[in-house]
Parts: C-alpha cells; structure tokens; sequence
C-alpha cells in the first residue's frame, strides 16, 4: 500500500475511533441506545449482562435470575475487563469495532485478488477497484454500526467472530477460521448457517493447493465439532452445570422472551395460538436455516457473496435481530460494489432504512409511553423494515446474477430477461 | 453449461424439498393433541355405582345394669335388637329397590355387644356422666341402661355430649329394653340416613326442595368467616366492638373442632354509613320499626355494602351485626303474625347470618363490649351450625320418639357442637364428598370423550388416578369404621377431582374445529408453497421432454 493509502486509512480510523469515544462520554446516549428495543435485544443487552456479571461474581448461578440469556465466555471475558477501569470497558467495544472494519479491508483486498483473474465486463476495465479503507469506512461510518457500539450490545461478539472467521478461512488458515466460526455459533446460534460458505472457501481452491475436497471437507467439519464442544465444555467449567444451555440456546430457539425487537417473532407468537405454538416455533426457525444450502449452492464460485446473503437472512430472519445484525451483513455490500450498477432498488432500500430509523422510535414511543398507538404500530414499522431488507437481498441476489450472465453472454447484455 | 445449470437448479430445489421433508415429522409431533389416557371405565363403574359399596357401620355398646330381680340374657338382646333395628333400617331402603331402577347400594349395618354392668350404683350418680367409659371413634356408641330410681314413671333418656347416653328403663323387662332402645338409635340416625340416603340415590333430584340442603354451603375445605358490624349512620352514634377477644373466647373453640372437616379462617370490619336500601314499616302507636319476612330479602345492601371478600377464593360466609340509623330505630323483625322475634336475627341461606341490634344511644358511643357479644354469637354460631351442616340431633330425636319418654340433651360443651352431631355431620359430608367427586369425575370423562381437541396433560391424568384411588380409599375406610379417615380421603379425592376439572389446560381448547386450522395453517403456507410447487411442476415437465428427445 502507498503511504496515500496509509493516510486514508489512519484517517478513518482515527475518526471513527475520535466519533466513538466523543460519543461515549455522553452517558445519556449511550443509556438511550442501551435501551432501544432495535439495538439491543434480551440476548445482546448489556444491562442483562451486568445482572448476570453480578450474579456469578456474588457466588450465584448466573443463569437463575432468569434475565441473563447470553454465553458464559463472554461473563469471563467481562469479568476480566472488570479488574480494569471503566473507560477499558468502552474501549473495547470501540476496538472491536476497528479490528472488524480492518479485518474487512483485508477481505476486501484478499476478494480484490481472487477476482483478478474473473472475466469482468467491458466497463469495468477502466474503472478502479473500489478501495479497501472505503469498505471500512462504510462500515465505520454506518449509523447503524456507531449505534449499536455505543449501546455496547454483545452482537459485536459475534460480528467480530464472524468476520474473523471469513478473514481467516481466505488465508486458508483453516484451524482458526473455523475456530472463530464456531465461537461466533457459540455465541449466537445461527453463525452456524455460515459454515456451508466457509468451507467451499477451502473447497474450490482444493485442487490448486494439492489438496483432497473430501479430506477439506472433513477436517473442516471436524475441526468444527472439536471447537464446538472444547468452548461447550470450557463454558461448563466456567459456571459450573449445563444450565447455560438452556439459557442461551433454549432463549434463541424457544422465544420465552417477547420483548419486542425489530424482527417477525415477537408480535406472531404474543398473538399466536398456544396450541399452535411449538408448531410454529419449528416453522419460522426451519425457515431462517432453509436458504443454507440453497444460497450455497447457487453461489458456490463465490462463497463470500453467499455469506452476504446468509448473514442478510440472519439478520432478517433470526429470533432476536437487531440493528447490529443489519451492520454486518451491510458492511459486505461494498465489498461488491461492482453489483450495484444493476441493482434497481437503491432509492427504495436507502429511503425504507431512513424511514424506519425515524418511524419506528415514534411509534415505539406512541404504543409504550404515549398509549396512543398500539402494538401494531410498531410491528407495521419492523415489517416496513424486514421488507426493505430483503427487496435488498433480492435485488442484490438479482444484480449478481445478472452481472455474472452478461459476463459469460456479452452480445445478450441488452436484453431483459424474462422468467417464463 | 446449460446442462450444468439444469443440475444445479434441481439440486438447489431438492434441497428446499428435503428441508420441507424433514420438517413434516416435526409439524406432526408440534400439532398432536397431547392426551393421556383417562381411566374411563373405572370412571363409569364408579357412576354406576358398581365399583363399590357404601356402608356406613355403626357399633354399639350397651351396659346392662345387673339388676337382682330379674336377669337379662345379654347376648339374646343384642341379637334380638341388631335384628329389630335392621330390619327398621331397611323398611325404606326395600322401598327404593322396588321402583325398578338399578340398586344403589348403600347400607348401615349395626353392631351391637351387650354387656352384664354390675357395679352400676357405685359407678353411677345420675347425671354423672363423666366418670363412664368413653369411646374415643366415630361410630360407636356406649349406651348405659339401668332400672328408673325415680317416682317418675316415664322413661328418661339423657343423651350425653359425648358418644354416649344414659336410658332410665321404668319397667324392668326385656321387651321394653329392646324397644326403647331401638327406638332411641332409629330416632337418632334416621334423619342422618335419609339425608344421605338421598344424597347417593338422586344426588340432582330437584323435585322436593329441602330446606336443609338449600341452607347448608357447599362444601369447601376452607371457608372465609367475616363478622362485619354495620352502623346506619355514623354522625349520631359511634359503634366498636371487642370482636377479636369474642371470637377468640366463644368462636375458636367450634373452630378449632371443626377443622377436621372444613378449615375456618375469621376476619371482621366495621362499615359505616350502611344504609338499607327501603324504608322499614313504622308502628306509630308503639314508635318501633320493624321488618317483615317479605322484606328480609331485600336487607342486604348488596351494591353498596363492600362484602366481597377479596382475602381468599375459597367461600365466604358472612356475618352482619346491624345497627341501625337513629331515623329508623329501635328496629324489629316480625314474624308472618306479627309477634316480633326475640333474636331479632335471620339466617340467610348460603350465604351468613343478620343480627339487629338497637344499642342505647344516648351517649352518641357503643361498644359491644364482651359479655353483650356473648349472646351475639352464640346467635352466630347458631347460625353458623346450620350453614356448615350441623344438624341438631334432638330436634329430630324428639320427633321420632315416643311421648311417654322423656328425652333430655347435655348441653353442648363450649365447641358447640355434641359428637353425636359433629360424627353425623362428617358422615353426611363423606357421603356429599364422594357423591360429587363421582359426578365430577363423570363430567370430565364425558366432557374428554365428547371433544376430540381437548388437551389432556399427564398431571390431569395423575390427578384423575389419585382422585379415584383416594375414594377406593374412603369407601374401604367406610367398611373399616375409620371415618376419619374416610373423611380424609373424600375430601382429598374430591379437591383432586376438581383441581383436575377445572384445570386451566383443560378449558383452554374446549372449542377449537377444523376451519380455524385451515385459517392458521394458509396465510403461511399457500404463499410459501406455490413458487415451490410451481418450480417442482416446471422440473418435472422439462424432465419428460428430456425424455422425450433422447
């Protein structure tokens, strides 16, 4: 990189570094974005964290105030940063939050060269690649990101563990990338969609790297299992019984909370036959694992694309979404700028997301502390905001697919195309 | 390539199908209608009465003074008497056999032992009856029968508070011995038998309306026990009264006695500004205020007075002490003659007791002090003997007997309540108990058998299995003579029988048809299956082209 690139970079991470620790120093926002119902869920929240830290630093079973939903590793990780002053606690977010926008730099980059050699469109040619630093700065500069660190909500675990995994898996460091792929499943559940894409990372290369696609496979698996039960059992010896796993993996499956979040389950199952409950519990879950193999198979040639979508369907999909989810899977986006000449939806998508930041406040306002709305105001607006994320999906799905057609059939570019 | 594509498409949809596959299974163990098995024919035997007999053993012993003159065969009379007093026993229970309906059977069988007494005059001074033996089971009774030492020539009964009495035979013959005798155990247990008797046969007759039934509660195993003091109007006259002492000293005693059956739990409040909702009659001549037994329906404020007990769940029983406003006393009740009625109380069925009261005003103050709350609540529990179902053995002993002998009663001891009465009473609410744990039982197995969606979870099966255990129990208890602990048992099958009844899972799918299912399961799945199906369609009609081609 040149010493301009340098530059550039430093820049935005010392803004973003800069905007963040500004922002912290107002404790009364970052209380209002602790307590946002869009930003932190009953399995992210911080405050629930806090209760469950108290719990188990006082010699009582974490999981038994029956507030605590989240993984034990992150009560050591916490307890740790507790021997340390305040400020360490808000620096870590904001750390966090660097490490993942420069980790995405280097997927980007690392993305740069895999394409290198991909047939591109005639266009293209001319046009440099989007830089690295700007994916990060997308990413840095989100709304949606800034607000979820300040909330200081736990999704950034996740995300972190996520993009690490990616990072690593492209560096075809496979003990680590599968390593952070199952701590970003152990510590939120539905990562675990992710593994498909991940190891075709290992697959499709297999051969030029002299290696077997079925030993890929298995080891990758293994590895996978052996992680998953080495941070199981580490959990277990952290608080001392399996309660753990009722409380954080039984919450996220069996939705005992009905907290309302931005996502489809909350309103369904308050309204939702008691019968019928269980029945549909499996339905709405199959349904966010259902695109896994699908989405996999459709992109296997470009497994980071397909990681896009997943983590898009997560965010959508999953039982307890927040703003924080919709920050990941948007900080891939850039990343394949080159798709977004064929996207149609842009203006639609950019003013949905404007609306439902203004809107759902409001109305959350109206229903819970002005009692002139009730819950189907709020509920209209998470719809509102679950159907501009997935026209996104959709339309970015679409612009790949189409982009990819016109690269291998150049003399049909200028014609639609049609299902039939 | 294009063949490639055509692969990958397939493979892209088998694998939504496969999905769909494996969440089938899953969709039918989510939606079952968990039930389990209820004990259905057990159940039936029980309502039909074939799964038991009911028998409510009574044992007698009789201390026959040894008198010189004569000897009495002591095993001769009881024989003789068992026989006569069966047989009186059962003139009605033939009765019912012959109207053709299946026999419910339910049966008293007696036991008697005679005994030769022979120190009779060192162990007896008349009306001494506490240095007897005593038996301590519900059931057995001890009779004393000696010769009459007075100049009276009836014969003289003393019915003790205790299981036993005393008979003053005024002719020293057997024959006399024996039908004095059994017309004094007739008279004592005949109520009590038909009482029950009619419980078990037609346990929802409605046809001849029964005074007792309709004051008597239904039984609850706990029951809230309000005492309110009502003042009319406040700005002329200040009432207070030592409630708290009162109960403690004439109530905790009944109480505590009649813990075994049902628990009491006392409490009491003073409301002001109570006032009736009509105009009491005025006698101008006498200037007195009286009510009439039409009117006394109307006596409780019901909108306005705050008797709702919001302590507990269970029953609640009230007890009104009302004073009224200066404007509207002194205030009396009349009978339908006219005379006015000397407790100035009423019993409300099913629901406490009134009394009336007309403190001396004077001093603009009242409290009901101690002793004036003596009479107060032995009017109480008078009234609360009656709604509890304790019925006074010798109002109908007396009845039953014969004029030329003389029936007299101990007086109750300071629980209110004699044995004999208090051993009826738990006899009558065995026999309610099971009768209505059956029904309940019945209900549900019929109510579960009628709705196919109803959910039964294993608890209500659990709770139907004890409830039906707990009156095998009580029913064996009953041919055992343990009524305690038959008592217990049917109260514990009849909680158990309800609690399951009335199980919020139960009612929770009482109506739920067909239709609302297709208006649950569409919405969702039509949207979803139609671009599956419509691909799996397209699949397949390319296939068969395939085909064709090649």
């Amino acid at each position: 990189m040149s010493s301009k690139d340098k530059f550039t970079g430093v820049l935005i991470f010392g803004a973003a570094f800069a905007v963040r620790l500004i922002l912290f120093q107002f404790s009364n926002i970052t209380e209002i974005l602790g307590s946002r119902v869009e930003i932190v869920t009953p399995v992210t929240s911080f405050t629930r964290l806090t209760e469950g830290l108290y719990l188990f630093e006082n010699g009582v079973p974490p999981y038994d105030g029956g507030a605590f939903h989240q993984a034990p590793l992150l009560l050591a990780f916490f307890q740790l940063l507790g021997y340390l002053p305040d400020i360490f606690t808000k620096l870590a977010f904001i750390l966090m939050d660097l490490i993942l926008a420069y980790c995405l730099t280097d997927i980007a980059g690392i993305k740069q060269q895999l394409y290198y050699n991909f047939p591109k469109l005639e266009i293209e040619l001319k046009d440099n690649e989007i830089d690295p630093w700007i994916v990060a700065g997308f990413y840095l500069f989100n709304p949606l990101t800034i607000a979820s660190c300040l909330s200081k909500s736990t999704i950034i675990f996740t995300n972190l563990s996520i993009i690490l995994g990616i990072y690593y898996s492209l560096k075809y460091n496979k003990s680590y990338g599968m390593f952070w792929i199952t701590m970003a499943t152990y510590l939120s559940f539905y990562p675990f969609m992710l593994i498909l894409p991940l190891i075709l990372f290992f697959t499709n290369n297999a051969e030029s790297r002299g290696k077997n696609i079925k030993s890929e496979i298995f080891s990758c698996v293994g590895l996978f299992a052996s992680w998953l039960s080495g941070l199981l059992m580490l959990s277990y010896f952290l608080v001392g019984s399996w309660d753990f796993l009722g409380a954080t993996y039984g919450v996220i499956l069996l939705l005992p909370d009905l907290t309302p979040n931005i996502g489809l389950f909350w309103y369904f199952f308050i309204e939702m036959f008691d019968q019928f409950r269980s029945f549909f519990l499996v339905v709405f879950q199959l349904h966010a694992f259902i695109f896994m193999v699908p989405v996999s198979i459709k992109f296997r040639d470009h497994p980071l694309f397909s990681i896009f979508i997943l983590s898009g369907i997560m965010a959508i999909f999953k039982s307890y979404p927040s703003i924080g989810d919709a920050s990941l899977y948007l900080a891939f986006l850039p990343i394949y700028s080159e798709i977004i000449k064929y996207m149609r939806y842009n203006f639609l998508t950019t003013n949905i997301f404007c609306y439902c930041s203004i809107l759902s406040p409001i109305f959350y306002h109206l229903w819970i502390y002005a009692g002139s709305g009730n819950a189907n105001f709020f509920y209209a607006i998470t719809l509102v905001y679950t159907i501009g994320n997935i026209i996104l999906l959709v339309d970015a799905t679409f612009a790949m697919s189409r982009r990819e057609f016109d690269i291998w059939n150049p003399d049909l570019r200028n014609y639609e195309i049609i299902q039939k | 390539m294009k063949e490639n594509n055509g692969k990958i498409r397939r493979l892209i949809i088998t694998s939504f199908y496969i999905f769909i596959l494996f969440g089938l299974p899953l969709w039918w163990k989510t939606t079952e209608v968990y039930r389990a098995q209820l004990p259905f024919a057990e159940i039936e035997e029980w309502s039909n009465w074939e799964a038991f007999d009911l028998e409510f053993p009574t044992q007698f012993i009789i201390y026959v003074a040894n008198v010189e003159t004569s000897t009495i065969n002591c095993a001769n009379l009881s024989s003789n008497l068992e026989n006569s007093i069966a047989s009186r026993y059962n003139v009605n229970h033939s009765k019912e056999a012959s109207n053709g309906k299946r026999q419910k059977s339910v049966r008293f069988p007696v036991k008697i032992r005679s005994l030769d007494w022979s120190d009779w005059k060192n162990d007896l001074q008349y009306g001494n009856l506490e240095n007897l033996n005593l038996v301590s089971e519900n059931g057995q009774y001890i009779l004393y029968i000696l010769p009459n030492t007075n100049s009276n020539p009836n014969t003289k009964v003393l019915v003790g508070n205790q299981r036993q009495a005393i008979i003053e035979i005024n002719q020293w013959d057997t024959s006399v011995i024996e039908k004095t005798v059994s017309d004094l155990i007739v008279s004592l247990f005949m109520s009590e038998q038909a009482a029950i008797k009619k419980f078990i046969i037609e346990p929802l007759s409605n046809s001849k309306v029964e005074l007792d039934s309709m004051r008597t509660m239904k039984y609850s195993p706990q029951y809230q026990v309000t005492f309110s003091l009502m003042n009319g109007d406040p700005s002329d006259l200040l009432v207070n009264w030592d409630i708290e002492e009162a109960v403690d000293k004439y109530l905790q005693f009944f109480v505590n006695k009649i813990s075994m059956i049902s628990n009491l739990t006392v409490d009491s409040q003073i409301q002001h500004y109570a006032r009736l909702t009509f105009e009491p009659y005025h006698k101008a001549d006498e200037n007195y205020f009286f009510l009439t037994p039409e009117l006394l329906p109307h006596f409780i404020n019901a909108a306005e007075w705050n008797l709702a007990s919001a302590v507990s769940s269970y029953p609640t029983l009230n007890f009104i002490l009302y004073v009224p406003s200066k404007e509207q006393s002194p205030l009396y009740i009349q009978d339908s003659k006219g005379n006015i009625a000397e407790s100035n109380a009423f019993l409300i069925p099913r629901w406490g007791g009134v009394i009336i009261k007309n403190p001396e005003r004077s001093t603009g103050i009242h409290n009901f002090s101690l002793e004036e709350l003596k009479s107060i609540m032995s009017i109480f529990i008078t009234q609360l003997r009656g709604l509890l179902g304790v019925h006074d053995v010798w109002t109908e002993a007396k009845h039953a007997l014969d004029v030329t002998t003389s029936i007299e009663f101990v007086t109750p001891p300071n629980t209110a309540v004699t044995m004999w009465e208090f051993d009826s009473l738990i006899r009558r609410r065995i026999a309610e108990n099971i009768v209505t744990s059956i029904t309940t039982l019945k209900s549900l197995s019929q109510l579960v058998t009628e709705i196919p969606n109803m959910v039964v979870l294993d608890h209500i099966q659990t709770e139907v299995f004890l409830a039906l255990d707990n009156l095998a129990k009580s029913c064996t208890n009953l041919y055992n003579n343990q009524y305690n602990l038959a008592l217990y048992h049917s109260k514990k099958a009849i909680e158990l029988a309800e609690s399951a009844f009335f199980d919020p899972t139960m009612v929770s799918m009482l109506y739920f048809p067909d239709e609302h299912k297709y208006a649950i399961y569409m919405p969702l799945f039509v949207p979803i299956s139609v671009p599956l199906l419509v691909a799996l369609h397209r699949e397949i009609k390319n296939f068969k082209i395939n085909k064709r081609v090649k």
